[in-house]
């Protein structure tokens, strides 16, 4: 069982002992990424505070309990690491404000965004005018087919709290991706993909 | 049966949302498995520090800044103010407690004013060496004069701008100088009594430092020779 190799593993790494917790760090490790990643929209970024979240996993290891599993407690801790990633964005812009009005005209409409980069990163430019918890709601549920329980847990709220942002979260994305593409969101045209 | 929260699910079920960010993120690279990210993870990990005891200093510096400004604000309005910082009824029988001192009561009784006179040995004479601490088992030794503190000349005539020498005051000077040498004669034999005249009358002749010095001295040298019984 999985769960009993994490608890074991994670027994063991709480004795001091690095290469259990090394495997803890293999078996956890794509999944925070992917999340940190998808959160951000940067791999760099989202490399870095992979290696944070695991950082802050060695250092609370002793407070750590695989109940179900500690991957609720690594992304959690990823995403109120993400929130500070993006304050810091906003505080220091890419930049300079006073270039903006420059050139307005140089920056490309939505429309123009679709043909030039396509589907995906107009949606990933929708889920970025989500709240970061919004964020994580919808990624989880539609994305990642979690269950509203697992939801609750790494947004820090009950279930019934986790139920309202998600369905928040969809009817500002859905309307955002109507916006920006003009239409409605189409119907699959293939079947679901192996997602990380 | 299902669940209530089943059903919220399903109720959230949104095929189409669910196909668009699956399309969205399948191919992307930067979600494949990268080989060497758990090493990485595991050099920053044991690389970085464990404790982060920043944290406590930069809260014991916060608190103090806070604190020393608090204190400067409070320092600053009550300057400006002049008022006392507590008023509240509880004080008002005892203003005397609140108000600001006007003046420091002497914490020591007032001392005779330092008498310049007194210290002076005779009314025309003054003696320098009474201004400095002595022992009083210490006999004070006459010492030659160094070559370094050679007396004024007074032997020398002073002269006018115009080149001419006053007369008058040329005599003035050799009188002055005559006595001058003849109370170092009479110091040199160890008649203090003499010399002291000598360079008391050289003095009201023609005042200067040096004579006064020797004056002193030499009566001085007198008091202590009628002090110091004979044997």
């Amino acid at each position: 069982m999985a769960d009993t190799e994490e608890g074991r593993l994670l027994a063991q790494a709480q004795r001091g002992d690095q290469l259990a917790f090394a495997s803890l760090v293999q078996l956890h490790q794509q999944r925070v990424f992917a999340h940190c990643y998808r959160l951000l929209n940067n791999s760099v970024e989202a490399e870095d505070l992979c290696s944070e979240t695991f950082l802050r996993a060695y250092q609370h290891l002793r407070e750590l309990r695989a109940d179900p599993s500690i991957i609720h407690w690594l992304l959690r801790v990823a995403q109120n690491l993400a929130i500070s990633q993006l304050r810091k964005r906003v505080m220091r812009p890419m930049i300079d404000l006073e270039d903006i009005g420059e050139y307005p005209s140089d920056q490309p409409l939505p429309e123009d965004q679709v043909v030039e980069h396509g589907r995906q990163e107009v949606v990933k430019a929708c889920l970025s005018h989500l709240s970061l918890k919004e964020r994580t709601a919808v990624l989880m549920f539609y994305l990642e087919e979690r269950p509203l329980e697992e939801i609750a847990r790494v947004l820090g709220c009950g279930v019934a709290g986790a139920k309202s942002r998600v369905h928040r979260a969809r009817h500002r994305l859905k309307a955002l991706v109507m916006a920006a593409l003009g239409e409605e969101i189409p119907q699959p045209m293939v079947e679901k993909g192996q997602i990380p | 049966m299902m669940s209530n929260r089943k059903i919220a699910e399903e109720a959230l079920t949104d095929p189409a949302l669910t196909a668009l960010l699956q399309d969205t993120f399948a191919h992307d690279p930067s979600l494949a498995d990268a080989p060497g990210r758990t090493e990485r993870i595991m050099r920053f990990v044991l690389s970085a520090p464990r404790s982060t005891p920043w944290v406590g200093w930069s809260l014991l510096g916060w608190t103090a800044g806070a604190t020393a400004m608090a204190a400067t604000l409070l320092l600053l309005i009550f300057h400006a103010t002049q008022l006392p910082l507590i008023e509240s009824p509880q004080f008002a029988t005892a203003p005397a407690q609140v108000a600001i001192p006007t003046a420091v009561p002497p914490t020591k009784s007032p001392e005779k004013p330092f008498d310049i006179a007194a210290r002076l040995p005779h009314p025309a004479v003054r003696d320098e060496s009474a201004w400095e601490w002595k022992s009083p088992t210490t006999t004070v030794a006459v010492q030659p004069p160094s070559p370094w503190m050679k007396p004024e000349e007074i032997n020398t005539p002073s002269a006018t701008l115009d080149g001419r020498v006053d007369v008058a005051e040329d005599t003035t000077v050799r009188t002055a100088s005559a006595l001058n040498t003849a109370g170092s004669a009479a110091y040199a034999a160890g008649d203090y009594e003499t010399a002291y005249q000598a360079y008391a009358e050289s003095y009201e002749t023609l005042p200067t430092p040096d004579t006064i010095l020797r004056s002193g001295q030499a009566l001085q040298n007198l008091a202590q020779e009628e002090l110091t019984p004979e044997g």
